[in-house]
C-alpha cells in the first residue's frame, strides 16, 4: 500500500521532462537540411566575395587577346569579347552586389523597424501618417523611381545605389511591423508588463520587438535579395557605375555585346546563377530562422514515449448485443483514436466504450486533454489528421433497420447519416457559421442537400418553423451572423442541428462561451426540444455541475478513457473514482455549509508522456502500488446491485486487489 | 499579522469609463458614440478581505479592473490609495500607483510574454521597483506561490508549464512589487476544473499572510459566495447589488442578482431548472436604457424604472441595492 503523497499544500510537481531537451535543442533550427544548405551556399558566396579577388589575382577590367573563350582551365568561366577574365569579374561582382544587398537591407531594415514599431505601438495620428507614408512608398514601382532616383543623383557609387534601393525597399517591412506590433500591443503580456511598471521604450524593445524577430530576419533576407535584384536591374540598364564590376553589369556587357546571340552562355549564365543561388540560399535560411527565434519551435516533434508493456486487469469485456434491447440509438465499442503515428502517436482516445439511448442525455465530461471532444469529433467523423481511428467501432441502430458502422460508412453514405441522423453543435458558433452568408441561407442548404422533394416554399415554412422553434425571431433570417449576439449564433446553429430532426444531437462545449444566463436559456430550450421531439443528446463538457443537472447518465473521461459511467444521481450522491469524487469537490456550490474545498492536487495528464498505469495515479490520493504499473478497465465489479448502471476503473473496485 | 481593516486600502468613488466608438462612425453620424462600460461605481477594498465582484461579460468588470490598476485613465471619478489619490497612466505616478495595486490576468497562457523565461519575468518587476533581484528573491517568489522546487522553474519558459503553473508565475509576478491590494481578473476561469481550488485556496492564503487587499471578480457567482466576504453585482456597467456574499446568495435583493443565481449551475437542483426563456440578453452599452439598466429584462420594471435610474437602499447592514422595488420604502418583494 504505498500510498502517494500528495494531498495537503498541493506542490505543483515540477515541468515536464521536455523542457530538458528546450535548451539543448537551442540550435535545433540550424540543423535542418534546408537551413544547413542555405548557410553553405551563403557561406560560399561570402568567401568568394571577400577572399576571391585576392586569391584570382587576375585583374577583371585586364583585356587579352582570349577573345570570346569557353570556360577553360586558365579562364573558368571564360572570356568576354575583349579577352576579360569573367570569373575574376563575378568574384569582384560577388563582393559588390553582397555589399550593395546587404548595406541596403540594414538600412531598410531599420527604416521599417522604426516606422512599423512606433506607427503600431504609438497608434492614433503617428500610426495614420506613418502608414500613410509606407503606403504611398508600396504603391510606387520600385524600380522606375530608382531609375528616377539613380538618374538624378550625382554619383553612382555602389553606396549611392544601396541609399537609393533602400528607399524603396522599406515600406514592405514597415506595413508587416506595423501590423505584427499592433496584435502584439494588444495581447495580454503587454498589458501585463505595462501592469508591472515597465517604460514603454523597454516594452516596445524588450517584449515587443523579440517577438517580431523572426519577421525582422525575413524581411531582412528578402531584402538583401531584392536588393540584389534590384542593383542588377540598375546595373542591366547601365543606370549605375558600369565601369564597376557586379553581377548586373556583367550582364550589361553581355547584352551590349550580344553574347545571347553569339551563344557565349559562358558570359551570362555565371551572374544569372549568381543571383538565382543567392536567392534560394537565403530563403532556406529563413526556414530556420523562424525555430531558431521562438522558444516555443525549439523542442521539435513529440517527446519520444517510454514503450513500456502494459498489464490490462481483465480481458476485455464482451459488449453485450445492447441492440437487442431496442432502445440503444448509438454503440460505441473499443474506440481509439491516435494523432499521429508510429512509437509517438498520441492516444487522445484509448478504448472508449459508450452507449447511448433513444430520447436520452448522455454527458460526457472531462478536462482538456481528456479526449472528450476527439471522441465527438470520432463518432461525427469529423476528425482530420493526424487524428485518425485506429480501432473499434461506432454502430447506430436506426429504427427500421439493423445497425450500421459509422466508420466504414461511404461519403455518400455519411453526407446523408450526418445532419439528417446526426448533427452536431460546436463550442464557437462565430466559427461555425459561415460569415457571408444570411441565416435563411445556411439553414436552407441543409433542406436543399437534404430533403430534394421539397419546394421552395416549403423550405421558408421549415426555415421559419425551427426558428420559431429555438426561439429566434423569425425577421432575422436575413441577418448575417455578425449581427447576432452570440447567445442568437448559438441558437441559430441549434436551429441549423435541428432543421432535419435527427435522431442524435452531439454538442461540444455549447454554451461555454455564454454567458450564464444566455447558457441557462438555450440548455432550457434544448432540453424542452428534446422531450418534444424526442432526439437524443451527448452533451460534452468540462462543467460537470451542468452535466449533473441536466443529463440523464453521464460518463467521466480522464487521459482517453471512460474512467467512470452512471447516472447523473448516482454519480453526485456516490462518486466512486477518486477522480470523480475530486472533480465533484471542485466547484464551489451556492447552498449549504461553507467549507473548504480542495480541488485535485497537480496538473491534468499531458497525454504525450504515456505512465504505464492509471493515468490519474500520480493526482491520485489513494493510490496503490498496483495502480502505476495496472491500467484498470471500466467494470461493474463489487459495486452495490441496484445501480448496475455504475461502472468504474479503478482498482479500489476490483477483484483481489485494493478495498 | 492583523490590521485594523476599517480603514480601506483602496476606495474608487464614481468611477465613470467611457470608450468612444469608431472615429469614423461618429463622424459619418455626426455625434460623439462612446461606449459607457463602467459608470457610477463605487467600491472599497480593505487589508485581509476579498471583495468579488461578479457580472457577466460586457458588464464592465475587466474594465473596473484595468481602471483601478491604472492601465485606462478613468473619464471621472477618483481613485485613492491609502487616501491619496492616484494619478496619471503614465510616468512615475503610474509606477508609484503600480507598486501598490497589481492585476493578474484570465489568461494565463496569454499573460507571460513566450519568449522570456521565468526568471525574467519574476526579476523585472523586482527591478522596476527597485526590490533586489538576487536569486533567493526569485526563489522567494516561488515558494510563496508553492511551486516547488523553485530553481527548476526559473530557467523555463511559459509554453513548458501547465496553465495552473503558469498563473501561479502570473501571480508571483504580481507579488513581486510587494503590492498592497491585488486584482484578479477572472484568474481560473481559463483553467481546468480540477485545478481551480488550487489557485483560490492559494490567493486566499496569499490575503490572510501578506494582508492583501483584494478584488476578485468573476462571472460565477458560487465561486464568488466561497472565496469572498463581500460580493458586488455588475450589470451593464453598473453594480446594482453588494453585501456580505453569503447574504446576497441566499437572499438576493436585486432582480438581477436573481436571475444571475437561477441561472448558475446547481447540482442540487433537480430537472433543467426555471425557465428563464424569455430572460432577453444584455443591452447594448453604446445607447444604454435609460432608467434603470436592467428593465427591459426585469418582470418587475414599473414606469419609474424607464425614465430614472434608482438610488441605493439599504437593506440591512451592509447589503444594499439599487432597484426602485426597496427603494420607496414599499415591502420588498418576497425572495424566491
Amino acid at each position: 500500500m504505498a500510498v502517494q503523497a500528495v494531498a495537503g499544500a498541493t506542490p505543483e510537481p515540477a515541468a515536464r521532462p521536455e523542457a530538458v531537451a528546450a535548451r539543448r535543442s537551442w540550435f535545433a533550427g540550424l540543423r535542418s537540411a534546408k537551413t544547413i544548405t542555405g548557410l553553405a551556399i551563403l557561406g560560399v558566396f561570402v568567401v568568394a566575395g571577400a577572399f576571391g579577388p585576392m586569391v584570382w589575382r587576375t585583374d577583371p577590367s585586364a583585356l587579352s587577346d582570349d577573345v570570346l573563350q569557353p570556360p577553360s582551365g586558365a579562364h573558368w568561366f571564360g572570356t568576354t569579347q575583349t579577352g576579360q577574365d569573367i570569373f575574376a569579374q563575378v568574384l569582384v561582382g560577388t563582393r559588390v552586389s553582397l555589399l550593395v544587398g546587404v548595406t541596403a537591407a540594414v538600412m531598410a531594415t531599420v527604416l521599417s523597424l522604426i516606422v512599423g514599431l512606433t506607427a503600431g505601438y504609438v497608434g492614433g495620428l503617428t500610426d495614420e501618417l506613418l502608414s500613410a507614408l509606407a503606403n504611398v512608398f508600396l504603391v510606387i514601382p520600385a524600380l522606375p523611381l530608382v531609375v528616377v532616383l539613380a538618374g538624378y543623383l550625382p554619383t553612382r557609387g555602389s553606396l549611392t545605389v544601396a541609399v537609393v534601393i533602400s528607399l524603396t525597399g522599406w515600406s514592405w517591412g514597415a506595413r508587416i511591423l506595423r501590423a505584427q506590433t499592433l496584435s502584439i500591443r494588444r495581447r495580454d503580456f503587454i498589458e501585463a508588463a505595462r501592469a508591472t511598471g515597465e517604460r514603454p521604450a523597454r516594452i516596445l524593445l524588450f517584449e515587443i520587438l523579440p517577438n517580431e524577430m523572426a519577421i525582422v530576419a525575413s524581411s531582412f533576407l528578402f531584402t538583401i535579395v531584392f536588393a540584389i535584384l534590384t542593383q542588377a536591374g540598375l546595373a542591366f540598364l547601365g543606370l549605375s557605375d558600369v565601369t564597376t564590376w557586379s553581377w548586373g553589369g556583367i550582364l550589361y556587357w553581355a547584352q551590349n555585346n550580344q553574347a545571347l546571340q553569339s551563344g557565349a552562355w559562358w558570359w551570362f549564365v555565371p551572374p544569372g546563377l549568381c543571383i538565382a543561388l543567392i536567392g534560394t540560399a537565403l530563403a532556406f535560411v529563413n526556414f530556420g530562422i523562424d525555430e531558431y527565434v521562438n522558444p516555443r519551435l525549439r523542442v521539435r516533434g513529440f517527446h519520444p514515449r517510454k514503450s513500456r508493456r502494459v498489464r490490462r486487469t481483465a480481458p476485455k469485456q464482451v459488449v453485450q448485443d445492447a441492440g437487442a434491447a431496442g432502445d440503444v440509438l448509438l454503440e460505441v465499442t473499443g474506440l481509439r483514436v491516435d494523432y499521429g503515428d508510429g512509437p509517438n502517436a498520441v492516444h487522445a482516445v484509448d478504448g472508449v466504450d459508450l452507449v447511448l439511448r433513444r430520447g436520452e442525455v448522455l454527458g460526457v465530461a472531462g478536462e482538456s486533454g481528456s479526449g472528450k471532444s476527439t471522441l465527438a469529433y470520432a463518432i461525427t467523423r469529423l476528425l482530420r489528421p493526424p487524428g485518425q481511428v485506429v480501432a473499434g467501432e461506432i454502430r447506430y441502430w436506426p429504427t427500421s433497420a439493423g445497425p450500421v458502422d459509422v466508420l466504414k460508412m461511404s461519403d455518400a453514405e455519411l453526407r446523408a447519416f450526418r445532419w439528417a441522423q446526426l448533427a452536431i453543435v460546436f463550442q464557437s458558433a462565430m466559427n461555425s457559421l459561415n460569415p457571408v452568408l444570411r441565416l435563411r441561407e445556411q439553414l436552407g442548404d441543409a433542406l436543399i442537400d437534404h430533403g430534394p422533394g421539397m419546394t421552395p416554399g416549403q423550405r421558408q415554412k421549415r426555415i421559419a418553423e425551427v426558428m420559431t422553434m429555438v426561439g429566434l425571431p423569425t425577421d432575422r433570417a436575413d441577418a448575417y451572423p455578425h449581427e447576432l449576439s452570440g447567445g442568437m449564433r448559438q441558437r441559430a446553429l441549434i436551429a441549423m442541428a435541428l432543421v432535419l430532426e435527427p435522431d442524435i444531437l452531439v454538442l461540444d462545449e455549447p454554451t461555454t462561451a455564454l454567458d450564464v444566463v444566455v447558457q441557462r436559456q438555450i440548455l432550457t430550450k434544448i432540453m424542452n426540444l428534446r422531450e418534444q421531439l424526442g432526439f437524443a443528446v451527448v452533451f460534452i463538457t468540462h462543467d460537470l455541475s451542468l452535466l449533473i443537472e441536466v443529463a440523464d447518465r453521464i460518463a467521466v473521461m480522464y487521459a482517453g478513457r471512460i474512467i467512470e459511467t452512471s447516472t447523473a444521481k448516482q454519480l453526485y450522491e456516490a462518486p466512486r473514482h477518486p477522480y470523480s469524487d475530486g472533480l465533484l469537490h471542485s466547484f464551489p456550490l451556492l447552498h449549504g455549509p461553507r467549507r473548504v474545498l480542495t480541488g485535485i492536487p497537480g496538473a491534468p495528464p499531458d497525454l504525450r508522456l504515456r505512465s504505464a498505469g492509471c493515468a490519474f495515479q500520480p493526482r491520485c490520493t489513494q493510490a496503490m502500488a498496483a495502480c502505476t504499473t495496472t491500467i484498470p478497465l471500466l467494470s461493474a465489479t463489487n459495486l452495490p446491485t441496484e445501480a448496475p448502471d455504475h461502472q468504474v476503473a479503478c482498482l479500489l473496485y476490483q477483484d483481489g486487489e485494493g478495498r | 499579522m492583523t490590521t485594523q481593516s476599517d480603514q480601506p486600502v483602496l476606495e474608487a468613488r464614481d468611477l465613470i469609463k467611457h470608450f468612444p466608438v469608431h472615429r469614423l462612425r461618429r463622424r459619418l453620424r455626426g455625434r460623439a458614440e462612446v461606449v459607457h462600460a463602467v459608470d457610477d461605481v463605487t467600491l472599497t477594498l480593505r487589508s485581509g478581505e476579498v471583495t468579488a465582484l461578479v457580472g457577466e461579460s460586457g458588464s464592465g468588470k475587466s474594465t473596473i479592473a484595468r481602471l483601478l490598476a491604472g492601465l485606462y485613465p478613468v473619464t471621472s471619478g477618483t481613485i485613492e490609495i491609502d487616501g491619496a489619490t492616484a494619478r496619471g497612466t503614465r510616468g512615475r505616478h503610474f509606477r508609484e500607483h503600480v507598486r501598490r495595486v497589481q492585476l493578474v490576468f484570465q489568461d494565463p497562457f496569454g499573460s507571460l510574454n513566450p519568449i522570456h523565461t521565468i526568471a525574467y519575468h519574476l526579476r523585472r518587476p523586482l527591478k522596476v521597483h527597485g526590490y533586489p533581484t538576487t536569486r533567493a528573491a526569485l526563489v522567494e517568489l516561488l515558494e510563496q506561490v508553492n511551486l516547488t522546487p523553485a530553481e527548476q522553474f526559473l530557467t523555463k519558459f511559459p509554453h513548458e508549464l501547465s496553465g495552473g503553473q503558469l498563473q501561479r508565475i502570473a501571480i508571483a509576478r504580481a507579488l513581486a512589487a510587494k503590492p498592497k491590494v491585488l486584482l484578479a481578473d477572472e484568474p481560473v476561469s481559463m483553467l481546468d476544473v480540477s485545478i481551480r481550488l488550487g489557485i483560490l485556496n492559494l490567493l486566499a492564503g496569499l490575503v490572510k499572510s501578506l494582508d492583501l487587499a483584494m478584488l476578485y471578480i468573476t462571472h460565477d457567482i458560487a465561486s464568488a459566495r466561497y472565496f469572498a466576504s463581500t460580493t458586488l453585482v455588475m450589470y451593464a456597467g453598473r453594480v446594482i447589488e453588494g453585501g456580505p456574499s453569503e447574504e446576497l446568495v441566499q437572499q438576493p435583493a436585486h432582480p438581477y442578482t436573481r436571475l444571475l443565481l437561477e441561472s448558475a449551475p446547481d447540482p442540487d437542483r433537480a430537472g433543467t431548472g426555471p425557465d428563464l426563456l424569455d430572460a432577453g440578453e444584455p443591452p447594448s452599452l453604446v445607447d444604454p436604457p435609460a432608467g434603470c439598466r436592467f428593465h427591459p429584462r426585469c418582470p418587475h420594471a414599473m414606469d419609474i424604472c424607464r425614465t430614472e435610474a434608482p438610488g441605493t437602499t439599504e437593506l440591512r447592514p451592509g447589503h444594499w441595492t439599487k432597484c426602485w422595488l426597496y427603494s420607496a420604502s414599499t415591502e420588498p418583494v418576497p425572495a424566491r
